[in-house]
């Protein structure tokens, strides 16, 4: 055996802020070839765009067929706080749902995805986090699943009638950011659960609730929360979405007003704005959500290291 | 230096009913920086238990230790970035969306590989394993032995000082079984990688490991140097040979009992016959046929026949679990 | 009777084969009590999302439904509940030859007599059966709510007839759909033809959007969906109680019984041949 090509271990760990910056480059480079890997794969599934340029079409033109229905009503349907516009209404709640689902559901999915087909055993014997693989992973369904909002807002504008007041963008850019960062703290306490409770098939209990329950019946996507009685309202301000779709709507449609009280616990709050009360929850939210979410993930790594069920391979 | 040291190590799985079985039990494992070892043992054996608990995957129930230099139990994420694996589901981690190369390339830059070096890497990794006319191949269009290449080749991306190898020839036609046979000693013998092997194959830990170790039933009943555990037993095997001499007048001559060096017993049958058979129990043939063949010349004796079979390490497994089942058995 | 007479063993035994068939869904789910539950939500949710929107909706959109009792609520809940349904019956057939064919035992299937028309039909009658029950238990409870309402004496012989026409109906075009398996290679996701009929369902059929509030391109269009036959003819039964005679109910009825036939018709020829194809291109099994 040769001495010439030895390679000398690191017998122990040194800190520091160059070991640091070097963490962090290689985190980046890490995420960077997990987003051109799927940003291949995403190039070879082109039918899949087309399937949902289709469903957003579909679906807008569902809602503009509906809205004729109530042109003359649609003001006092929607209540002062949204406008007067339906489809403006309609195209920013399913908009802002195609995000929501991408940050909330898709961590689970990739996660179960990766134990099952061998690969998370390699991301974990790695030098990265073990958040970079679920971002990384993460990238197809952005690529996929963001840029629908130009589709939905382009289809809204161009062919079914819905107006938009795109004036106070920064705010409601501040808004989604908050609004899908809760989101991606409910969907890493999503993720955790595939190793806490070792849930690795069916369905997951929190992205049910909280998106295919919860969300799509309370948080108003296709109609406002008054349509539904004061109990499930009150219920409808436990999950971000509620507060998100109405800060973007009273600052998006044209001829909303952002002072008139609409979900309970701002009528509960009188002397403050509602778009303030929308902020402060979303950011309590986020501040509570995120970090735990990570925590949480954390945790179930390590739980899955002790019992043995972190990697498929047995 | 040892680089993997670890020291009672335990571990337990809960059952889906109740109960607990116990997976590995006590095992103290000292590996040099540099070694081969073979770590054997029949299915349930804990091997892979063990392979886990070694590279970060798995916390176990008790013990510790270093690996690489550090500890175990506190610095697992450490350990994992710095080992590599190559697992029996290996090719399943292989991404039919991209090719051959492609598959490396996502790699190499979580492996801290960038650039032109990343492009060596991959271009010498191929090349070795036999793969670069199939760069730009699907995956799904190559023989499941060049999918398994793939995934060592991935696995070898990283130029670990520790390697852990499961069952890597598995799949392998015999070209492939060779070529990546030989990639395993030139690793450790020009690069000084040291490697985990499993294998069922006995014959490729005999040929490949300079330690072994036995694992059964969660316990390490042997580890030494390859060589010294297979004298360690005393097993002896049989070479049997057939002569054929004669006196000027045509009568049969009669031998004497010799001694060989590593031979235990030496028995000649038939000796005033015109064809004794001689059988020797040797410790090692190796050292006893040159021997024997030196006498059967010395005393004028034309070699008709002979058979021999050397200790294998199976010979060697069997033999020790035998032993442990006396040993139960005296206790019970 | 010979062996392999027996073996066949007719109507009686195919029947037996899907029973079987659908009594192993019965026990998968059973398995996972928690799917059940998620599954009742699920299904529950779909048609609590369209109550709402009916809710909301109601006002302005009732003068469309004025044959239907004008409450738009009802139109919609109704129309829900039976395409929720539909769906079960349409999407069915490509689901099972999918998880059998990546599962393995499509090929096992095949080789007996009645192997993968049986299970076919069993998933499919399980599947049916359980969303009916649950569309039901959505029904009552949409009842309960208010806003729903449906009369009292109603032709439940006739609901049934269509009831049962538009599921057969869908599932024609749902094993049309699974042709398309080994025809176009479509391995997972969804058919073409599911997929395609579901969006045209959704907008032209009268399903959400009253046929009187459709633009005419999208009238057209309504005229060669099942659906919209089917949704017509219960609507009519349960919102208004229209006597079994009335133009209304067999001016649909039998437009639906016609196109209930074509579908299930062409489905079993296009799946025959897909299969057939598939067995002498060899594709009948998982290539590994």
């Amino acid at each position: 055996m040769t001495t010439s090509n030895r390679h000398v271990p690191e017998t122990a760990p040194s800190h520091g802020p160059g070991r640091r910056r070097q963490a962090w480059w290689r985190e980046f480079a890490a995420l960077w070839a997990f987003g051109l890997r799927e940003y291949r794969i995403w190039q070879s599934y082109r039918v899949n765009q087309v399937l949902w340029m289709t469903n957003i079409l579909v679906t807008t033109l569902l809602f503009f067929l509906l809205g004729r229905t109530i042109v003359g009503q649609a003001p006092s349907l929607l209540g002062a706080a949204y406008g007067t516009n339906y489809m403006s209404f309609v195209v920013i709640g399913v908009t802002i749902n195609i995000f929501i689902n991408t940050n909330l559901s898709d961590p689970y999915i990739r996660i179960q995805r990766s134990y099952f087909n061998g690969t998370m055993d390699l991301f974990l014997l790695s030098p990265m986090s073990v958040y970079t693989p679920l971002l990384g992973l993460m990238t197809k369904s952005i690529l996929d699943d963001y840029p629908r909002l130009f589709f939905t807002f382009g289809f809204g504008m161009l062919l079914f009638g819905a107006t938009f007041n795109f004036a106070p963008w920064p705010l409601a850019f501040l808004f989604t950011v908050l609004f899908l960062a809760a989101g991606f703290g409910l969907g890493l306490l999503s993720a955790s659960l595939f190793y806490l409770l070792d849930i690795k098939k069916g369905t997951e209990p929190i992205q049910f609730v909280v998106q295919q329950l919860l969300a799509t019946l309370l948080a108003g996507i296709y109609y406002p929360v008054t349509v539904l009685p004061k109990s499930l309202q009150w219920v409808a301000c436990l999950i971000p979405h509620t507060y998100a779709y109405d800060a973007l709507r009273r600052l998006l449609d044209p001829g909303a007003r952002a002072s008139v009280a609409v979900l309970p616990i701002q009528q509960v709050l009188p002397g403050l704005s509602p778009v303030l009360i929308d902020g402060g929850a979303l950011l309590l939210l986020t501040v509570i959500l995120l970090p735990l979410g990570a925590f949480a993930y954390g945790c179930g790594i390590e739980r899955a290291r002790r019992n043995g069920t972190l990697t498929r391979w047995q | 230096m040892a680089i993997i040291d670890v020291h009672d190590i335990g571990k337990q799985y809960r059952l889906s009913g109740h109960g607990r079985v116990s997976v590995l039990q006590q095992v103290n494992l000292r590996v040099s920086e540099g070694a081969i070892l073979g770590l054997l043992g029949p299915n349930g054996a804990g091997k892979t238990t063990l392979i886990k608990i070694l590279t970060g995957l798995l916390r176990p129930d008790s013990g510790g230790g270093t690996v690489l230099g550090y500890d175990l139990l506190r610095q697992h994420g450490r350990i994992r970035g710095l080992v590599s694996l190559v697992a029996p589901t290996a090719e399943v981690g292989i991404d039919n969306n991209l090719t051959v190369r492609q598959n490396l390339a996502f790699w190499a830059p979580i492996f801290g590989l960038h650039g032109r070096f990343a492009r060596r890497r991959i271009d010498g990794l191929l090349e070795r394993l036999g793969l670069a006319d199939k760069a730009d191949a699907w995956p799904m269009h190559i023989s499941a032995g060049q999918r398994q290449r793939l995934a060592l080749a991935r696995s070898l991306l990283a130029e670990t000082p520790l390697l852990f190898l499961d069952e890597p020839t598995n799949k392998l036609d015999s070209e492939g079984v060779r070529s990546v046979r030989q990639m395993i000693a030139d690793l450790n013998q020009q690069h000084a990688v040291t490697i985990i092997l499993t294998t069922h194959v006995m014959e490729e830990a005999e040929e490949l490991c300079s330690e072994i170790a036995l694992l059964r039933e969660g316990v390490l009943v042997a580890h030494q140097p390859t060589a010294e555990l297979m004298r360690s037993l005393h097993l002896t095997r049989p070479i049997m040979i057939t002569l054929q001499r004669q006196n000027r007048d045509g009568s049969a001559v009669v031998l004497p009992t010799p001694s060989f060096p590593a031979a235990t017993a030496v028995q000649i049958s038939a000796a005033s016959a015109s064809s004794p058979i001689m059988k020797v129990e040797s410790l090692d043939i190796r050292t006893t046929i040159p021997a024997l063949l030196a006498w059967v010349r010395e005393q004028g004796c034309t070699l008709t026949t002979m058979r021999a079979e050397p200790v294998t390490l199976t010979d060697v497994f069997q033999a020790l679990t035998e032993q442990r089942l006396q040993v139960k058995e005296r206790r019970d | 009777m010979s062996a392999s007479e027996q073996q066949r063993g007719g109507l009686r035994g195919f029947l037996r084969a899907c029973r079987v068939a659908a009594w192993l869904e019965y026990r998968n789910l059973r398995y996972y009590p928690s799917n059940l539950i998620l599954a009742g939500i699920q299904e529950l949710t779909a048609v609590g999302v369209w109550y709402f929107v009916g809710r909301f909706l109601n006002a302005g959109v009732s003068q469309a439904v004025q044959q239907y009792g004008a409450n738009y609520l009802a139109y919609v809940v109704i129309g829900v509940l039976l395409n929720q349904v539909c769906l079960a019956a349409l999407n069915g057939p490509f689901t099972t030859i999918s998880d059998a064919f990546w599962d393995k035992r499509l090929e096992t299937y095949r080789l007996s007599v009645h192997g993968i028309w049986a299970n076919l039909i069993g998933r499919l009658s399980w599947q049916v059966l359980f969303s009916t029950c649950l569309q039901i238990l959505a029904l009552l409870l949409m009842l309960l709510l208010g806003g729903v309402s449906i009369r009292v004496s109603i032709n439940w012989p006739l609901v049934l007839c269509a009831f049962l026409l538009l599921v057969l109906s869908n599932a024609g075009l749902g094993v049309a759909g699974a042709s398309l398996f080994f025809l176009l290679e479509v391995k997972s996701g969804q058919d073409p033809i599911t997929w395609a009929y579901r969006y045209l369902v959704m907008l032209a059929s009268g399903l959400y959007v009253p046929l009187t509030v459709l633009p005419g391109w999208l009238r057209g269009l309504s005229s060669i969906l099942p659906q919209t036959y089917g949704f017509a003819v219960v609507r009519t039964l349960l919102l208004t109680g229209a006597p079994w005679n009335a133009p209304a109910i067999w001016g649909n009825l039998l437009p639906l019984a016609a196109a209930t036939l074509l579908t299930l018709g062409a489905g079993y020829a296009m799946l025959s041949t897909a299969l057939h194809r598939a067995e002498r291109g060899g594709g009948i099994g998982v290539v590994v």
